[in-house]
């Protein structure tokens, strides 16, 4: 789920001071209470601080990942609704766009509305956007909504109604309580990604026996297990959760993850009546999005989806509430402790961190890694290079994950010409015929070139070329004229033939060559400089040059020196070497 | 450098059922959250704009950096100065200082991109002649030797005139980089074309360019190689290459910033 609209600005008062939280050495438990929402609201300030800076390093960051929200929700007969409450750092008035993918398993979507609302969720469902889910025959589809959010800190509500495509099976409210849950994901990350699993009653987290809400798994494992001890009431007409996130870099998700498998053991239900049902055979896995779906659902009677948000997940004790009980406090302060750990440790590696290598060449990766002490660098770092030799800012550098390198932060397309070569082709000139003048002043005599390049981008080509003149007493110019016509099969000993075919005419591509003397003429190639004025979209093509050679000193015709290019039946003269550049052209204007 | 900036679970040793105890515990705890929130300012990064006509100047960045930010000098190195170019209504570029300097560089590699970073030539004009083959005659081609500071695209030109004895050849070119053969073209041609295979007609002018992609930094040594390989008529080559009839070889290297 993306979150658009959280617009940042350049001055704004970030620096929240969380000393003032307490100033009092008693400690009744309702002003604990207001502290600890105190905290809370500070560290979200904190979160939407590390949140936008972290947005400034644009796409590739980490916090253009999304993360996953897998939710669980019990099964339901026509007809039925279900609710998915998730919630999201926001900022008032913002359009917030949710996309998301709804696997249903084994049967078939036909035509499901959905509900979205961004707003305080304390408030009356006002949802300010409909859309209905398209069928699909393969158990799974993909929607977008949008909706404006109504206050900074909300909730993104979905209402899912199912429509007829879905057999009941039992009450579907649950008022049972059993022994055990456990969550098991199997999947494969990569060596930054983290795993963190929360259970969720509606809303409420599920505050399992050893006092933890969230469990956190280390890295580089391909396994991961995650077992909810103790005895967990669940409430009738709630929805059960699973809500499980995962920190790493896109490769790192996109490439590698496999199955997030959710399975929940009831074998300690005191019931056999058929409650129990909803939370046994329970075995479902899901592939995020990219990925083949593979969905092993036994039964009909769950289904889950996966949302994406770009937020990072709630400061969790926002939903803890305070207890008299001093025994009891000790858990909730274990809880808190461990929910603030995790949120410094978000911001921590949200922070733009500087990271500069000073040396007089170009740093490359591990020159960054070194001077960060670990490998790899944060994705949000700044990564500055000081040039010593120069004495001068050396550049910014980026990692760029699909070489798995860090390189220079530039475009690969600047703006205007940069002297960029593409490609070159030269030499291996040849001539139908020799080029040989044999009339006066007027005549004009030709030879012609032909070759053919491939550019793979938009490209303005250049045509050089150094023509030499052998024994022309007085040359009076040089013409040329070419045609560049796609790529085809035409030979070169018809290649004249074809440039007619095609139309070559003289025109734009002329160059007058000025008048030169015999000396001149012979001992001196003329370099010819050409821009093709238009740009080349990517492709192969075949260019054709005519030459037109002239000669005379002065209006007069000397018999016998012969302008030539190319060969001669009395003078020898050199080939012309053909120079074809192409130099990309990407003007942003 | 990598982690988190406190240790929150630290704390719970310290958490009891005493008055004590608990305020203890909320000292401890208010000053973690006070390092963090001291972590965040410290390492924010804070943006500055700046529209105008002209490309703000050093005094003109702190001055915007006081009034924007309410923070002192220097500019930290993660501050993201941007300008705006009023004349043209463009972004105008990214600025910023680096660490433990409060100069403001425009944030641009100091090789950009395209950029030539390197051109150079050298030319030998000796006469020679001999019936070489591609590779060989190395002393009498020309060579140079670089320092490149940047990763760089390199563009070799060797352009030459020969003259030969014999009939029909193909002819080729190519470099020795580092010790490594590199770019060898041939070129050909057939009996049915051109002068080369008269023995009357024999003066041909070469020029080899050939793209090497992605050198890392560092030195290099380049020769220029340029040879014959087979002929027509089965007759023997001999080439001649520079003095006064078939003037210089020059080769030319170019760099360009990747």
């Amino acid at each position: 789920m993306s979150i658009a609209g959280s617009a940042y600005t350049s001055n704004q008062d970030n620096s929240v001071s969380l000393r003032q939280t307490f100033i009092k050495q008693t400690f009744p438990a309702d002003t604990v209470k207001r502290g600890l929402e105190k905290i809370s609201l500070r560290l979200q300030r904190i979160q939407n601080a590390a949140t936008m800076s972290s947005n400034l390093i644009g796409l590739g960051s980490e916090n253009g990942v999304s993360e996953p929200v897998l939710t669980v929700w019990k099964a339901a007969g026509n007809g039925a609704t279900h609710e998915i409450v998730i919630p999201v750092h926001v900022t008032a008035g913002s359009t917030v766009t949710a996309t998301g993918r709804l696997n249903v398993g084994a049967s078939q979507i036909l035509g499901i509305p959905m509900r979205m609302t961004v707003e305080d969720p304390t408030a009356t469902d006002t949802f300010n956007s409909d859309f209905t889910i398209t069928s699909a025959t393969d158990g799974s589809t993909t929607f977008t909504a949008t909706g404006t959010a109504t206050v900074d800190w909300a909730y993104i509500k979905f209402r899912i109604r199912i429509n007829g495509a879905f057999t009941a099976q039992g009450d579907p409210q649950i008022t049972t309580e059993f022994g055990t849950i456990s969550l098991t994901t199997t999947q494969q990350l990569g060596n930054t990604a983290t795993v963190k699993v929360a259970l969720f009653e509606d809303d409420r987290p599920l505050i399992v026996s050893d006092g933890k809400l969230a469990y956190e798994i280390a890295t580089a494992m391909t396994v991961y297990d995650f077992v909810f001890s103790g005895t967990i009431v669940l409430n009738p007409n709630t929805t059960l959760s699973a809500i499980v996130f995962i920190d790493g870099d896109t490769s790192d998700w996109s490439d590698t993850l496999t199955t997030i498998k959710v399975s929940i053991d009831a074998t300690a239900s005191p019931y056999a009546d058929g409650y129990a049902e909803y939370y046994t055979a329970g075995a479902w896995s899901y592939t995020p999005t990219g990925i083949a779906g593979t969905y092993d659902q036994t039964t009909t009677d769950m289904y889950f989806a996966m949302f994406y948000q770009d937020s990072l997940p709630t400061t969790l004790f926002d939903l803890i509430e305070w207890t008299e009980d001093c025994n009891a406090q000790a858990s909730k302060i274990l809880n808190i402790l461990t929910v603030l750990d995790s949120v410094q440790e978000s911001i921590y590696n949200r922070l733009n961190h500087v990271i500069q290598v000073e040396q007089n060449t170009e740093p490359v990766m591990e020159s960054f890694e070194y001077q960060w002490g670990s490998s790899p660098v944060p994705s949000n770092a700044l990564l500055l290079w000081q040039n010593t030799q120069e004495n001068e800012f050396g550049g910014q550098f980026v990692y760029n994950p699909n070489k798995e390198v860090i390189e220079p932060n530039q475009n690969a397309f600047v703006r205007g010409y940069p002297q960029k070569i593409d490609f070159i082709q030269t030499s291996g000139v040849a001539f139908t015929a020799p080029a040989i003048g044999s009339g006066n002043f007027a005549s004009w005599v030709s030879g012609a070139f032909v070759a053919r390049f491939v550019v793979t981008e938009p490209t303005q080509l250049s045509i050089k070329f150094v023509p030499q003149f052998v024994d022309s007493v007085a040359l009076a110019s040089v013409n040329f004229d070419y045609l560049i016509v796609p790529f085809g099969t035409t030979p070169l000993t018809t290649h004249l033939a074809a440039v007619a075919e095609y139309g070559l005419a003289a025109g734009d591509g002329i160059i007058q060559i000025p008048f030169r003397t015999q000396a001149a003429a012979v001992t001196d190639g003329i370099l010819i400089d050409w821009l093709h004025p238009t740009v080349l979209s990517a492709g192969a093509y075949s260019i054709y040059i005519n030459f037109w050679l002239r000669s005379g000193t002065n209006n007069s015709w000397i018999l016998g020196y012969d302008p030539q290019i190319g060969a001669s039946s009395t003078n020898a003269s050199n080939y012309p070497i053909i120079l074809l550049e192409g130099k990309t052209k990407w003007q942003v204007q | 450098m990598a982690g988190s900036i406190v240790d929150f679970l630290s704390l719970y040793k310290y958490w009891n059922n005493d008055a004590l105890s608990q305020a203890e515990f909320i000292n401890r705890l208010k000053g973690y959250l006070d390092t963090i929130s001291q972590t965040l300012i410290e390492k924010e990064s804070s943006v500055v704009q700046l529209s105008q006509q002209y490309e703000p100047t050093q005094a003109q960045w702190e001055q915007i950096w006081i009034a924007q930010t309410g923070k002192g000098l220097p500019i930290p190195p993660n501050a993201i100065l941007l300008w705006y170019n009023t004349v043209s209504n463009t972004f105008g570029g990214q600025y910023g200082t680096s660490s433990g300097r409060s100069t403001v560089y425009r944030r641009e590699p100091f090789y950009p991109k395209g950029a030539i970073i390197y051109q150079e030539s050298s030319y030998l004009s000796t006469l020679v002649t001999n019936a070489i083959g591609l590779m060989g005659n190395r002393s009498n081609m020309p060579s140079l030797q670089f320092t490149i500071k940047k990763s760089f695209d390199l563009w070799l030109t060797f352009e030459l005139t020969s003259t030969k004895s014999g009939a029909g050849y193909t002819v080729g070119g190519d470099f020795e980089l580092n010790g490594e053969k590199v770019g060898t073209k041939y070129y050909g041609l057939p009996a049915n074309y051109g002068l080369i295979h008269n023995t009357f007609y024999d003066r041909l002018p070469l020029r080899i360019t050939v793209p090497i992609y992605n050198l890392p930094a560092g030195d290099y040594s380049v020769v220029a190689m340029f040879g014959f390989v087979g002929h027509v008529n089965s007759s023997a080559i001999t080439s001649t290459i520079g003095g006064t009839a078939q003037g210089i070889r020059i080769l030319t290297a170019q760099a360009v910033a990747r």
